[in-house]
């Protein structure tokens, strides 16, 4: 019988903790354990045999901290220690399945991290094919606080195997994962992945962990793995020892299994005596396999937002059709714009975010996936990823971390054949638009039975109710005036039929005046007729006052609450200006650091005076008098950073300008942090200070390799490459990256900065021009003659 | 190894080490810095470990838990010395995503979410060291002193936090380079003297 029938009939127990119980038979202290494998597999062998006469029916291979990072034979050492549990299993004749662990990495992922999400997956995967070769009966990923890496691991696996997988991760005493992902956000992810069971291990004893097992037995459709530690650790004579004993063990874990935990086992500080009491104590408590739960659910890295309970926001805003702003930014990949988008959505009330970067002119293969990754690096709401390219969707789906919103799939053979096996893969839940090859019927019946036929090729893959939401597609009441009501009612009928629903509200208005008007009014009333998720633009109060509005008059549990939230922060964004005496000249502004009015303020004065006179008369002269300031001591950092950033939007008026005439841009500066620096608040003041006088900077981050550095300039015709580093180590990063552009840029000035650079320091590595700070940065700069 | 997670309230963004980071004088605030302390505030999780090991002169350097560097500064601080507290602090990842979001928001918030953050930073260090100091009963210790000051390079750190398992025990890892992430971690060596 495999794995996922037993454990459909019958309770299964992992075996217990393996360096604890090695200690005491020959492994020395501060060894790894996996360091027996090719030493003295006999004590693993041993080991094993006594965890299977303990009554464990779940054998952890030795390969808990074995990766290609930390030992060059990690071949040598899966195959040993998959033979010695086979050893142990067949020796004793027993039924035990053999479970191939995998522990973390010991690095962290990016973007909080070093270590990138494709590299993870690429080591986990050649871990599972190794262990596949040698023959196992499943996967174990354990130990994980990181739900990407974890995300990495059970890809990596599923890349070489149909085996079963199980996830048990480390959460902390705050119920959450280090990266901050809570049980819910995790239990959508992994079975969305296909993870065959979920749970717990390490970090502490049973009885701190009843409130996570406790949410995961509420979310979970699989089994809950439950697999503590010995108590809380403390070191008698050199040793580790634990503050629970095998009995007192036994009670706790029996708690644990009437509440619902299905696979139990044991971890640090456990031994084939803890095992032993665990059996026996739940061998007569019920064991039922979980319900399917059903639950339409989507995750980010923190969270988990139930579709169905109540209506939800889903921002529109990050799409660039009809968006001028927005295209700009996406093609000159000014992605900081399309996260502040991110951040003010956000802020406004959005519950998710559509990320839609389709625009002829953009490699939407390459943009989509990095913006999803750029987006989810500093907000934490699921995201929509909207496009039509599969080959795109798949990129970003791959590295999305959590269980995505997947717009969408329609009734097309093209599109089912292409988009549900991407669903099936990576998880997700798929918008499903009601049309075919034939176009968006013009009928309510039309739609519904695209609907249905949707859904009876989505069962073929697996799919449920719960992991389709439909668009029943709205129209422009510009051009017929029953689209309203066709869209309404086809939605209707397919709820009624069990499904959620989602509409693009901002489409019934294209081609009307006054869109908010309308938008507002066919929210309420899809809102009326049980519309799930309202993609909607949420910094529009029009629209918001339509949403909140709704939700205290239906009567919604805390929509009467939500709604009076939303009036107190309508009254502060209402814009109500209180005279300070704010200065309306640009020169004032940027002094001052204003931001409010300064881009129309800009325009107005462009069309005045001209652009010449706008920088020469107000920008220069102002961020010269703030410069002043600074270093005499009067104003400080913050002060320069913020002019800098209001003279910057100046700029950006004015590049507008020059972008519709055409002109000479400013000095073309390519920046970095060098390779193993990891800090760049300084590159960023400096990048901010050089774009306030007009610079043209392409920022290539942090960490960044000097063969990036020279290529990325090369191609962007960089005038100066300015470097900085915070740490001597990184250094001679610094060093290499001045050679290389020497050689393969020469002409190409190298500037350098950062705390621990020196002017002889500067010298001594070969950079052309040292800045102290970024106000001497900016001058060098300045002096330098344009290519 | 002993490892504590700490309440947020019992740590504080010090005015003067605000100021000593922001390059502004005491008390005085940028205008964004209520909104983006409340951010930062909100995402901190201060913890930290610590392990005691033994120390002894070496040659001209100095054996730290069996671990040999020629650091002048270090063996120098810590004649004299028996033992050493090894200690690692961190405010976890959360911050320095929010460092990010902030700096995406505007390079001014993310410099003043940055200082915050170095100040709470700071102050969990210096809570760390008095609770260390306190729970193995030391009257006579030095103060901090980190890998990467003077002459103690950043690699020792890392070899030692690695053998002490105190970066696996918080989550806290290393680069190529032997930086420590999530960045707003802080590793320490404190002296300690038995008489």
């Amino acid at each position: 019988m495999n794995i996922l029938q037993a454990i459909k009939k019958k309770r299964l127990y992992f075996d217990g903790g393996t360096g604890t119980v090695l200690e005491d038979r020959g492994l020395l202290c501060g060894n790894p354990p996996e360091s027996l494998n090719l030493t003295n597999p006999e004590a693993v062998i041993s080991l094993h045999r006594d965890y299977i006469s303990a009554g464990a029916n779940i054998i952890k291979t030795n390969t808990f901290g074995v990766n290609p990072l930390k030992y060059e034979n990690y071949r040598e050492h899966i195959k040993s220690a998959v033979d010695s549990a086979k050893s142990a299993v067949y020796g004793l004749n027993s039924d035990a399945y053999i479970a191939y662990d995998i522990g973390p990495s010991g690095r962290m992922l990016r973007p909080i991290g070093d270590f990138e999400f494709k590299d993870a997956v690429s080591m986990y995967k050649d871990l599972a094919f190794e262990a596949v070769k040698c023959g196992v009966d499943l996967f174990l990923i354990e130990t994980m606080s990181d739900m990407y890496e974890t995300k990495a691991a059970v890809l990596g696996v599923k890349e070489v195997s149909n085996l079963p997988i199980f996830v048990t991760n480390a959460y902390g005493d705050d119920g959450k994962l280090l990266t901050g992902s809570d049980p819910s956000a995790m239990v959508a992810m992994l079975e969305g992945l296909g993870v065959k069971a979920i749970g717990i291990n390490c970090s502490k004893g049973p009885c701190n962990m009843e409130r996570v097992v406790g949410e995961l037995v509420e979310c979970a459709s699989v089994p809950v793995i439950v697999n503590p530690n010995a108590g809380m650790p403390c070191v008698v004579d050199g040793k580790s020892k634990y503050d629970i004993d095998a009995d007192e063990f036994a009670v706790q874990m029996r708690e644990l299994a009437a509440i619902g935990a299905s696979v139990l086992g044991g971890c640090c500080g456990t031994t084939p005596e803890y095992i032993r009491a665990l059996v026996n104590s739940t061998r007569d408590t019920p064991y039922n396999y979980p319900d399917n739960k059903n639950l339409c659910v989507v995750s980010s890295y923190t969270h988990a937002v139930a579709i169905g309970d109540k209506p939800l926001v889903v921002g529109e805003r990050v799409n660039p059709t009809g968006k001028k702003k927005i295209k700009e930014a996406l093609i000159t990949e000014n992605l900081t714009l399309i996260c502040q988008e991110a951040i003010a959505q956000q802020d406004s009330g959005a519950h998710l975010l559509d990320i839609n970067v389709g625009e002829p002119s953009i490699d939407e293969e390459e943009m989509l996936a990095r913006v999803v990754y750029e987006v989810q690096s500093i907000c934490n709401l699921p995201l929509q990823i909207d496009t039509g390219n599969s080959v795109a969707l798949e990129n970003a789906l791959r590295i999305y971390n959590g269980k995505p919103l997947i717009n969408s799939v329609n009734g097309s053979e093209k599109s089912l054949n292409s988009v549900l096996p991407l669903v099936k893969k990576y998880g997700g839940v798929v918008v499903a638009l009601t049309m075919d090859e034939n176009g968006i019927p013009n009928d309510v019946q039309g739609r519904v039975e695209i609907a249905k036929r949707i859904y009876a090729r989505a069962k073929k893959f697996g799919l449920r109710k719960c992991d389709i939401v439909f668009d029943t597609l709205t129209m422009s009441i510009a051009s017929g005036k029953e689209n309203a009501r066709v869209t309404l009612e086809a939605m209707k009928k397919i709820k009624a039929l069990g499904f959620n629903t989602t509409l693009g509200v901002s489409n019934i208005s294209f081609g009307m005046p006054e869109r908010d008007l309308i938008n507002s009014a066919f929210l309420t009333m899809a809102l009326h007729e049980g519309l799930d998720l309202a993609i909607i633009n949420p910094i529009s109060r029009e629209i918001m006052n339509a949403y909140y509005a709704h939700g205290a008059l239906s009567g919604r549990e805390n929509g009467g609450h939500e709604y009076i939230d939303s009036r107190d922060d309508a009254h502060l964004k209402k814009g109500v200006n209180i005279d300070t005496g704010t200065p309306k000249s640009l020169c004032a502004l940027i002094e001052r650091g204003i931001k409010d009015d300064l881009e129309s303020i800009t325009d107005l004065l462009i069309d005045e005076v001209g652009i010449d006179r706008v920088i020469n008369e107000h920008i220069v002269v102002a961020l010269n008098r703030v410069g002043e300031e600074y270093q005499a001591g009067r104003s400080y950092l913050p002060n320069l950073i913020r002019s800098a950033e209001c003279a910057s939007l100046a700029f950006g008026r004015i590049k507008c300008k020059i972008g519709k005439k055409g002109g000479n841009e400013g000095i073309k500066v390519c920046i970095a942090t060098v390779e193993g620096d990891v800090h760049d608040i300084g590159k960023n003041i400096v990048k901010l200070m050089l774009e306030s006088r007009g610079c043209n900077v392409l920022d290539l981050g942090k960490n960044v390799p000097s063969a990036t550095v020279v290529a990325r300039a090369r191609e962007f015709g960089a005038d100066i490459i300015s470097l900085s580093a915070l740490m001597t180590t990184t250094v001679p990063s610094m060093r290499e990256c001045i050679e290389r552009v020497h050689c393969e840029l020469p002409g190409v000035p190298v500037m350098v900065g950062g705390a621990v650079i020196t002017e002889e320091l500067a010298k001594q590595i070969g950079a052309d021009i040292y800045a102290r700070d970024a106000l001497e940065a900016e001058k060098k700069v300045m002096s330098i003659q344009k290519r | 190894m002993i490892q504590e997670r700490v309440n947020k309230l019992d740590i504080v963004c010090d005015a003067a080490e605000f100021a000593a980071r922001c390059g502004m004088p005491i008390g005085e605030y940028p205008d964004c810095f209520s909104k983006v302390y409340e951010e930062v505030y909100a995402v901190i999780s201060p913890s930290y470990a610590y392990s005691v090991l033994d120390v002894e002169e070496c040659g001209n350097g100095v054996k730290i838990g069996g671990i040999y560097t020629e650091s002048a500064a270090i063996t120098k601080l810590l004649r004299g010395c028996q033992r050493v507290i090894l200690l690692l602090c961190t405010l976890g990842a959360s911050v320095q995503r929010q460092i990010q979001r902030q700096t995406q928001i505007s390079v001014e918030r993310g410099f003043v979410a940055d200082c915050i953050a170095d100040s709470f930073c700071e102050s969990l260090a210096s809570l760390a060291q008095k609770r260390s100091v306190k729970m193995e009963k030391i009257v006579n210790h030095t103060g901090r002193f980190s890998p990467g000051y003077a002459d103690l390079p950043l690699e020792f750190g890392r070899e030692l936090v690695n053998a002490c398992g105190l970066g696996k025990a918080l989550g806290v890892s290393f680069t190529d380079t032997s930086l420590m992430l999530p960045t707003k971690t802080i590793s320490a060596i404190i002296g300690l003297k038995d008489n």
